[in-house]
């Protein structure tokens, strides 16, 4: 029987014919694979580390906040959980999950004549690290340690202020009772936690000064959940809602929900510039294909007459443009690859851009993620590239009358 | 076997451009079987055309072509091919050899597309109509290492592996010189003496001529003797 290998190795045969011509179209093919399986792996190290951040500095699994609080446009301090304490320990008992209490909120910046609104952010410092790593990314200076009067500001803000340590400031905002108060803070560390929102625009301070400037006591805005996998915060969230009814809930993947339309757009951005390439090397690949079927014609009116079905005839010429896509592929996983898992390792490094914000919440450097999955898509992308790049010609070939291929040379 | 012709046309009439070339105006022809049939006839004669139809490459616009007890002309594209696949071997002016694949290799293809073989009973078929046509030894040799004649030898044993009813050689000798050509002629000859296979082909070379047993001339589409 005609075997599947006897044709591959037919196919292999033929296409090193002509060695520089396959491997130019290969080559193109290979380029066009290889960007695909590092932007690729670039844009899923993005949203990893993006979720991440987002989950380790703001998020975390699940939130838990009053009812009314998320529907409010800027949320401030109209609906407040009180009794945060209390709260967060049954949150606790209920959940086996890690918990914290926070309070955020608008407020008005003054810094040598100039204002700016920002964010003031209190953390309850004794409960902080276990769900977020906010605390953790301290560049200068020390972290809060509970005294009255201490923040912490984001490094673009520091920048943008010339806020040095042991510099002071005010935030200036309506209290909880609605008469406007202030807090007068020293910079006691400047924090870069890749997150726009913690380095642009906000300053940490403990949670009692929150309060304090909220004129509230045991009261804040949000409990954050941490479980054991960010895939349980649909489940966490159930089982608190039932137990715990009468709060709102926001698990990390709705709080994400801003981010993620950005990034499909960046992503069918890059999608159509690979599109394009692609196509570039399948056009490479046609004209391979359609120069072979041109040049082996008496060939393939020799096979033909011998008995090659047209079927068989087509598989022949399609197979030597499925190899191609084969070796451009494997190209594509091994260089591809192989580039995407060494920046996985060293990173991209963003020190370069450091005034650039990317409106994302990544870090000073870029790790692209290398996944199976992106991986065997790309391999089968070049597969189906390189077959249907070829099927014209191989459709020619095998559609062409046997009698003028054989006496004339033509199809 | 029975005693049917292995080909027998009748009244073959084939037109080209719209009927402004007449190929073949009512040829009527029969070849028994172990035939050794030369057709001869200048060029333009008809004497491929007449090979295509016979070999069910082509169809006539008129006449009946039995080949083997088929009827050609009622055959679709499948049937065709495969009456082709199990009863014809075909022998080409430009030897048509694959050529990436060695002379065993070659003379393989034929059988890789007949069901039931296995690679080693191709492999041995093929190594022995090697050595049958004279290139014992020359079996992995690529085409571009073998000359021309031999190149034609490996395409006669291509023709032959299968053990076809008819083998056509469509001028087979046109591109050797006279003593591979002679030589070609022979070994046919020779190998339709061994195998019993009816061997037709054409050729306008009136050397070879003498070394064949029947010859049909064609001129302008008719037979004239």
């Amino acid at each position: 029987m005609y075997t599947i290998l006897n044709a591959i190795r037919l196919a292999w045969r033929n296409l090193l014919r002509n060695r520089k011509r396959t491997l130019l179209s290969t080559s193109g093919l290979a380029v066009a694979l290889i960007i695909l399986v590092i932007t690729d792996g670039l844009f899923d190290g993005i949203i990893r580390q993006t979720f991440d951040n987002m989950i380790r500095e703001e998020q975390a699994h699940v939130r838990m906040f009053a009812k009314g609080y998320l529907e409010e446009d800027i949320p401030g301090l109209d609906y407040l959980l009180t009794n945060v304490d209390s709260l967060a320990q049954r949150v606790t008992e209920l959940s086996g999950a890690k918990t914290t209490v926070r309070m955020k909120m608008p407020a008005t910046f003054i810094s040598n004549g100039e204002e700016t609104l920002l964010t003031v952010r209190g953390l309850d410092l004794a409960t902080d690290q276990n769900v977020f790593r906010t605390l953790d990314h301290l560049v200068v200076g020390q972290n809060l340690d509970g005294r009255s009067g201490e923040a912490l500001v984001g490094r673009r803000l520091a920048k943008e202020f010339s806020l040095k340590l042991n510099d002071s400031f005010t935030v200036l905002r309506k209290s909880a009772p609605g008469a406007m108060n202030s807090l007068r803070l020293r910079v006691h560390g400047i924090i870069d936690t890749g997150h726009p929102d913690f380095d642009n625009n906000s300053v940490i301070i403990s949670l009692k000064d929150a309060q304090s400037l909220a004129l509230v006591k045991n009261a804040a805005t949000e409990i954050a959940i941490l479980g054991k996998r960010e895939t349980d915060a649909n489940r966490l969230r159930k089982t608190l809602r039932t137990e715990m009814p009468g709060y709102d809930w926001e698990t990390w993947e709705e709080g994400a929900e801003d981010f993620m339309p950005m990034m499909r757009m960046k992503r069918a951005g890059s999608a159509i510039f690979i599109i394009i390439l692609a196509l570039v090397a399948m056009v490479a690949i046609t004209n391979t294909m359609t120069m072979a079927v041109h040049e082996r014609t008496r060939e393939i009116g020799s096979l033909r007459a011998m008995g090659y079905s047209i079927r068989r005839i087509l598989w022949m010429f399609l197979l030597e443009g499925l190899l191609i896509g084969f070796m451009a592929g494997a190209a594509a996983v091994i260089v591809g690859g192989g580039v995407t898992l060494w920046l996985s390792k060293v990173g991209i490094s963003l020190a370069a851009y450091d005034d650039i914000d990317f409106g994302m919440a990544i870090s000073k450097a870029m790790y692209p993620a290398l996944t199976l999955g992106n991986i065997l898509a790309t391999f089968v992308f070049g597969i189906i590239i390189g077959g249907l790049a070829s099927w014209q010609a191989a459709w020619r070939a095998a559609h062409g009358q046997v009698v003028r291929a054989l006496r004339e040379g033509m199809l | 076997m029975n005693d049917l012709p292995v080909v027998h046309v009748e009244n073959v009439i084939k037109n080209y451009q719209g009927g402004k070339v007449r190929a073949l105006r009512g040829v009527t022809l029969e070849v028994p079987q172990h035939a050794f049939l030369a057709l001869a006839g200048p060029s333009g004669s008809g004497k491929t055309t007449l090979l295509n139809i016979i070999g069910a490459l082509d169809k006539p616009d008129e006449g009946s072509v039995i080949v083997a007890d088929h009827d050609v002309v009622k055959l679709n594209e499948q049937q065709r091919t495969r009456l082709r696949r199990e009863t014809i071997g075909f022998v080409f002016q430009t030897f048509n050899l694959v050529p990436v694949l060695t002379a065993v290799e070659n003379v393989e293809l034929p059988l890789e597309i007949i069901a039931g073989t296995t690679r080693d009973s191709r492999r041995k078929a093929a190594m022995d109509m090697l050595e049958r046509v004279g290139l014992k030894g020359m079996e992995h040799r690529f085409p571009n290492e073998l000359s021309g004649g031999q190149q034609q030898r490996v395409a006669v044993a291509r023709a032959l592996v299968k053990h076809p009813a008819l083998v056509l050689a469509d001028e087979p000798t046109a591109n050797l010189d006279g003593e591979s050509g002679s030589a070609i002629i022979d070994l046919m000859k020779q190998m339709r003496d061994q195998l019993g296979t009816a061997f037709i082909f054409s050729t306008h070379d009136p050397r070879l001529l003498e070394r064949t047993e029947s010859v049909i001339t064609l001129e302008d589409g008719c037979i004239r003797s």
